[in-house]
């Protein structure tokens, strides 16, 4: 079993003594600043499909010892276990190659941190006069490890050596100078060697942010200062974050979602997580969960703890700022040698979208279950499960110039919101792990690589019904153009495909299943030149292939590419929802004639679709009939 | 040569300020009448020819060019009451405005309900036609369906109709086409193209800003036609020109065609204004800091040239045209001090707004505000507060600091009420660290401009703590868009997408689209081309190293010269420095690609000259009216302080802080050592120690 | 009103001070808190193939079922589990002490 320490005792309140309120404010608030800045610079600069539109990115500040002060970023994930990596450098070489001032360490271990080895993740000590008052660190995920398949998730691995460079705190630059060999070894073990040269530099310079505005904080305010707000902001974080844990109600919840892909095989993983809540403590045991699998969807400690806390983070304490003082109510159970606590040298390349990934939905199920029984206003924080298919397919080859690409999508972040207690989710609207990713311009995705789309859109009846219905997910399809080779290679890392697990509450159904299709040597060009752009896959002809969640594919000559990703679980019981909110749906073609009479019970009629009141009433009781008829 | 008139539209006030040859430069208010603004325009009209003792068709005959800002476009995208709008895409790409890039204003409002639908799925329409990336037409237009759309649209009462496909600004001939058919299927509809209102690649900016073009346009021109008729009705033989987002002007037939691009119309002349004004004193970077009840806009102006930016919302809607680059935080005199439940003082961004407003006011606000604090640290004198029009009760202001922020943290009344003066300001530095250092400036480079009524009590305390060497106080300040608007230029942006590899040789290409570019804004000056003494062609070339998706602006030489290969390769040297001064590397000898043109051509006209009052000198004697305590960090204390008027103040009189300056509208607060003197063009300058 | 377990699922005493389930929208007294209250609501399960054709949901799969449970008395839906064939209910237990 491997926790992350007993929560243990709440800290008195302010402690921190010649620290005052508003130097505190002001210094935090310039620290935040300063982490918006440095991540500013790494989107201006990153070359990476992921740190510019998934804003997959994460800087922040740590005591000199390595515990976890402030972060902010585009993706919630990695915030706990850089400070791992962190304290890591210290143990290890501050007594032996030294740390000194102007130095720079790269770490991609996901043994270390991060979620597995794209990770790639840069420390830097703060100096002052010659004495080390902290560290920083920035961390993107770059597009290419080196590893057995382009672009670093490999459903093929069975051991970690064959999932890209691990670096374990090179020093990336020594003394304010950059350090080409490291540079050199870096580039020669990659595909994609000047993007990840490109990241390599925007990540330095975010350090350089980083280390420049906290030096100026020290200058204007002291020392003193800038380091008893350092401290006192964990314990600010953990006092905030144990009074909110304290309003939700006192019990238990138990919740099991699914993997139903090794990547090879459609064998079946289970994880199992039952939240204890009590007084401001919880308890997230994952005991009862698979044994880890021989390929590489397992989870690191590091990726679980990491997904744990980023739905913790991004739904229940999300304004108070992150720092380790946010988990010390928490603590979490993992067995040992399990699907999301892998033992090294395991494959762990897909352990994000995979093991990892899906404890982002097992913990958003308890905890919206937790807080509807919780008082009032937590009561308004509950929803279904936002939609987020998990998938992240890696596509790759030769795009129109003749230049090698790796493309990871991450148009299926667009998923739907889920439904809320007193209104319907947000449709295309994005996870709560990575708020800030942005999806694709079709222009600029058409500009790069060899494809032309035939659609991108919400899909239709694609969100959870209920009272309130989740947001609605999308899909997409498009075929080759202008390939140089005819053919592109996409890597498939899904889940969520079989399982449907993008929850409801309280009576709300699950969204659909996300879905990734192959249309063998279809006619979509041919129709594109006589004037039709095919609007589904029936209107396409040619074998419609059902991929595995996870695997392989190569899309060639003819052949159509389709993936649908989820919308949000819905609220509530569905009969309970307005006709006429059934009805607006129906005329933005959101929700079809025939779901809304299967689902909602609701009728309508003609091109106005009017509702038909009598007939809406008969097919409301009618399913209700039918549900007790079960107990006969 | 006649008068020239500008108007300023306002919430609560519309402002004008005119000049004339010969006379004084003089302005004015006149009430804002929000249901038609034209009402309140032509009172303020009247009002002038009062003032000049003319009949108001006299007045309009001698007046050369009216110049307005307008909050019509800003309205019809705040209330949601734009027109009955529609819109016609590529097929499969409707929801372009709905997936919105997954974009989301607030990260963790797991509540906020989706940006209210200006063009509903129900009204958006995809038909077949595909361009590719190279402009090469892949599905040919299918005329019938655009037919059907324009009829169901007439059928459903649509009155604007926004079409917008992909890669039009590759190769509009689908849209142009669609453009007939509409006028000949419904005729009375107005048309929006998406590859005219911003020739951009990127279709969310692209169909986004069409789509709020479409919605907003036609009671644009409704209302500025209506403007039109009413003053040429009345015998005005001029020029009616309209302020745009880009800190320029406008014909307004032209104008009303691109109501999109007027969406900072208002705000656009007080940047305007400070650029000019910073310039005459000396000033040509500047920061402009406008802090009233609510909120706190910055604006950089950049060597006498107010900052663009083409990443704007506007009720959440992008727009994706170059428009003046106004950052809004929520900090003002409303913003309200709170104690959060870990212990830390926090200031807003919830705010008093005007009812109940801070304690101070006496209307039942019982949260305690920055205005509050200001009071009780005796910055605003509760008895000449907005020149004594409001009465303020300085016993509420201590009573709700001490119940709601020194109490629970234990401390004094004073700390507490220090304390949220210097968090707000920091809140209000970082603002203006997020335009200047999160883009590579050090603000230390620019002087403050600051107005609003709330703005110069605290700028002197930004100033010092930014480490900013001048602040800029105008007097001007109550009529500052309208001041702007009879200071600005006509301006014509244009922008194009036009992609080329530092390896490949388009540049003839690349002198072809410039040419076309020049010719499409010219021909929106062309009318005006009496009123202008100069026409300067400035150009810019996005750049970027491949694969980034974020570009570096690089400005080309001055003129409309054709760029030679040699004239291409120093702005890629240029890109390279660029780069590094901002970003901290470069990577020499790595290829760059061009992604987009831009082109502003500027018509100048005969510059409006400002009067100008010699330094007579003097002592602040003449100014003093008296002296109170106020509170300086810097003394750790209250001290008593002298208290002068504004209205007393004559060019040359120098104040040393600690000091008060009272203005009919606002306050100035001079810290310890610090200096200020009223400049020949009614601008007090304030000097650090 | 007693203590809410979910949106219709309340935990109530009844005439002998003894806790029970009651269905929260028609007040029916489902049974005693003493076991799970799924034990006492009118289940459904069926595979997920049988959701397909209305639309719910999109992939036909026989090792998944959607469980549904509802009030014996007024047929409001409970909830919804999405779990493997023969997986136990998902209990909740809240403590009210």
């Amino acid at each position: 079993m491997k926790t992350n320490g007993k929560g243990g005792k709440a800290n008195g309140r302010r402690a921190e003594a010649g620290l005052d309120a508003i130097a505190f404010e002001i210094v935090k608030n310039k620290m935040l600043a300063a982490i918006n800045e440095a991540g500013a610079v790494l989107v201006r600069t990153s070359a990476s499909e992921v740190v510019v539109t998934v804003r997959e990115f994460t800087q922040s500040y740590y005591t000199s010892d390595g515990h976890l002060t402030l972060t902010g970023g585009g993706i919630l994930l990695h915030v706990k276990s850089i400070a791992d990596i962190v304290r890591y450098l210290i143990d290890n070489y501050e007594h032996t190659i030294g740390i000194n001032d102007g130095d720079m360490f790269i770490f991609s271990d996901p043994y270390l941190g991060g979620m597995h080895a794209p990770d790639q993740a840069i420390v830097a000590p703060i100096f002052w006069q010659g004495k080390r008052v902290g560290f920083c660190a920035s961390l993107t995920h770059i597009p290419d490890t080196g590893a057995i398949d382009a672009g670093g998730f490999c459903p093929r691995a069975t051991e970690v050596y064959q999932e890209g460079i691990r670096l374990r705190g090179l020093r990336v630059m020594r003394g304010g100078v950059r350090c080409d060999d490291v540079f050199n070894t870096l580039k020669a073990a990659v595909r994609l060697p000047d993007i990840v040269e490109l990241d390599v530099l925007s990540k330095i310079a975010s350090n350089n942010v980083l280390i420049r505005r906290a030096q100026e904080l020290i200058e204007k305010y002291g020392l003193e200062t800038y380091l008893a707000t350092n401290r006192e902001l964990i314990r600010y974080s953990e006092r905030l974050a144990r009074e909110r844990t304290r309003k939700i109600a006192d019990g238990q919840w138990r919740s099991v979602t699914y993997l139903e892909h090794d990547g090879q095989q459609p064998n079946l993983f289970r994880i199992q997580l039952t939240a204890t809540k009590r007084g401001d403590r919880l308890i997230l045991d994952y005991t009862g969960s698979s044994p880890q699998a021989a390929t590489s969807i397992n989870a690191t400690y590091h990726a679980a703890m990491g997904c744990a806390f980023a739905i913790l983070a991004g739904r229940l304490f999300y304004d108070i700022p992150w720092n380790e003082g946010i988990l010390r109510p928490l603590e979490l159970r993992l067995p040992d040698n399990c699907i999301i606590n892998a033992q090294y040298p395991a494959a762990v390349s897909q352990g994000m979208p995979a093991g990892g990934g899906v404890v982002v939905f097992a913990v958003q199920d308890v905890l919206s279950k937790m807080l509807l029984a919780s008082g009032d206003d937590l009561r308004r924080e509950s929803s279904g499960v936002f939609g987020w298919s998990v998938h992240a397919p890696v596509m790759s080859g030769s795009n129109q110039y003749g230049n090698f690409f790796i493309w990871p999508t991450m148009d299926e972040c667009a998923g739907g919101m889920g439904a809320r207690v007193d209104r319907d989710g947000v449709g295309t609207a994005g996870t709560i792990q990575t708020p800030k990713v942005r999806i694709g311009n079709i222009e600029e995705y058409e500009q790069r690589y060899p494809m032309l789309f035939l659609f991108r859109r919400e899909e239709q009846d694609s969100a959870g019904a209920g009272k309130f219905r989740g947001g609605a997910g999308g899909e997409f399809c498009f075929m080759l153009h202008k390939s140089s080779t005819g053919y592109i290679d996409i890597m498939l890392s899904g889940a969520g495909c079989e399982p449907a697990i993008a929850l409801g509450v309280a009576g709300g159904l699950p969204a659909r299943q996300g879905r990734f299709v192959k249309v063998k040597d279809s006619d979509a060009a041919a129709l594109l030149r006589q004037g039709r752009i095919a609007q589904s896959l029936q209107e396409l002809t040619g074998e419609k292939e059902m991929l595995p969640p996870k695997g392989y594919a190569r899309i060639e000559n003819r052949d159509c590419f389709y993936l649908a990703w989820h919308g949000g679980g819905g609220f509530g019981d569905p009969l309970e929802r307005g006709p006429e909110l059934v009805r607006q749906d129906i005329i933005d073609q959101l929700v079809s004639r025939r779901f809304a009479e299967c689902v909602y019970g609701v009728v309508v009629t003609g091109a106005n679709a009017d509702i038909d009141r009598a007939a809406t009433a008969r097919a409301r009781e009618e399913i209700r009939r039918q549900r007790l008829a079960q107990a006969a | 040569m006649g008068y020239i008139i500008g108007i300023d539209v306002g919430g609560t006030f519309t402002d004008f300020v005119v000049s004339h040859p010969s006379k004084k430069l003089f302005h004015g208010k006149v009430p804002s009448t929000p249901r038609d603004e034209s009402e309140g325009v032509l009172a303020a009209i009247q009002q002038i020819a009062q003032r000049e003792r003319k009949e108001l068709a006299a007045l309009l005959r001698e007046t050369d060019i009216i110049i307005l800002g307008t909050t019509v476009v800003t309205n019809a995208m705040l209330e949601f009451k734009g027109a009955k709008t529609g819109m016609i895409t590529t097929r499969g790409f409707r929801d372009v405005v709905e997936l919105r890039c997954n974009y989301k204003e607030s990260l963790f409002d797991l509540k906020l309900p989706p940006p209210y639908p200006i063009v509903p799925r129900r009204y958006r329409v995809g038909i077949a036609e595909r361009v590719d990336y190279t402009g090469r037409i892949v599905t040919p237009l299918d005329a019938e369906e655009a037919r059907q759309a324009a009829r169901r649209f007439k059928s459903l009462g649509v009155e604007s109709i926004a079409v917008c496909f992909l890669f039009s600004y590759v190769n509009p001939a689908h849209e142009l086409r669609v453009r007939d058919i509409l006028h000949e299927e419904y005729p009375e509809a107005a048309v929006s193209l998406s590859h005219e209102v911003l020739p951009q690649v990127r279709e969310f900016e692209r169909f986004s800003t069409t789509m709020i073009n479409a919605y907003v346009s036609p009671h644009l021109k409704k209302y500025l036609n209506h403007l039109t008729q009413m003053f040429s009705e009345r015998g005005f033989p001029g020029e009616l020109l309209v302020m745009q987002s880009n800190g320029g002007m406008m014909r307004a037939d032209f104008a009303a065609e691109r109501g999109v691009e007027l969406a900072l119309s208002g705000p656009s002349g007080g940047v305007i204004a400070t650029a000019h004004l910073g310039k005459l004193s000396g000033h040509r970077n500047l920061i402009a800091m406008d802090m009233g009840g609510t909120s706190y806009d910055v604006c950089v102006v950049k060597d006498a040239v107010p900052e663009l930016s083409s990443k704007y919302w506007l009720s959440r809607h992008r727009v994706g045209l170059p428009m003046i680059d106004i950052h809004t935080i929520g900090a003002g005199g409303g913003s309200i001090a709170w104690v959060d439940k870990g212990g830390g003082l926090r200031v807003g961004p919830r705010s008093a707004g005007a009812e109940p407003g801070p304690a101070c006011y006496g209307l039942g606000g019982v949260e305690p505000t920055v205005t509050d604090a200001d009071v009780v640290l005796g910055y605003i004198d509760p008895n000449y507060f907005l020149g004594g029009t409001i009465k303020l009760d300085a016993e509420l202001a201590k009573r709700a600091i001490a119940e709601k922020v020194a109490k629970p943290l234990g401390i004094t009344l004073v700390e507490a009420a220090s304390g949220i003066f210097r968090i707000v300001n920091n809140n209000m530095n970082n603002a203006i660290r997020y335009v200047s250092v999160m883009r590579g400036r050090d603000p230390r480079d620019f002087a403050l401009m600051a107005f609003g009524g709330a703005g110069p009590v605290h700028a002197g305390a930004q100033m010092k703590d930014l480490k900013i060497k001048s602040v800029l106080v105008p007097k001007t300040a109550p009529t500052f868009s309208a001041l702007g608007a009879i200071l600005s230029d006509f301006k014509s942006s244009r922008v194009q997408s036009f992609h080329m590899r530092s390896t490949e040789n388009k540049v003839a290409d690349l002198n072809q689209v410039f040419k076309r570019m020049y010719e499409g804004a010219f021909s929106l000056l062309d009318k005006s081309r009496d009123l202008l003494v100069r026409i300067d062609v400035r150009r810019y070339i996005d750049l970027r190293y491949i694969r980034q998706v974020h570009e570096v602006t690089v400005e080309l030489p001055l003129g409309n010269e054709p760029l030679t290969a040699a004239g291409l390769s120093r702005m890629f040297e240029a890109f390279h420095d660029q780069h590094e001064a901002r970003y901290g590397f470069k990577r020499p000898g790595y290829p760059v690609e061009i992604i987009n043109l831009r082109l502003d051509l500027v018509g100048a006209r005969v510059p409006t000259d400002l009067p100008r009052v010699a330094r007579n000198g003097g002592s602040p004697d003449d100014a003093r009216k008296g002296t109170r305590a106020a509170y300086f960090d810097e003394l750790k204390d209250y001290a008593e302080t002298p208290v002068y008027d504004g209205s007393r103040m004559a060019p040359g009189i120098q104040i040393r802080g600690p000091a008060i300056v009272e203005e009919p509208q606002t306050t100035i607060i001079l810290l310890p050592g610090q200096t200020m003197e009223l400049d020949p063009y009614q601008t007090y300058i304030v000097s650090a120690s | 009103m007693g203590r809410r377990v979910l949106e219709h699922i309340e935990i109530d005493k009844d005439g002998n001070g003894h806790k029970v389930y009651r269905c929260a929208k028609c007040g029916t007294t489902l049974g005693p808190a003493d076991k799970g209250f799924k034990e006492y609501a009118v289940v459904k399960e069926a595979s997920y193939s049988h959701y397909v054709d209305a639309g719910i949901l999109a992939t036909r799969s026989d090792r998944f079922v959607l469980r549904e449970f509802y009030c014996p008395k007024c047929a409001v839906r409970f909830d919804v589990e999405s779990v493997v064939k023969g997986e136990p209910y998902l209990d909740i237990k809240i403590r009210d002490d």
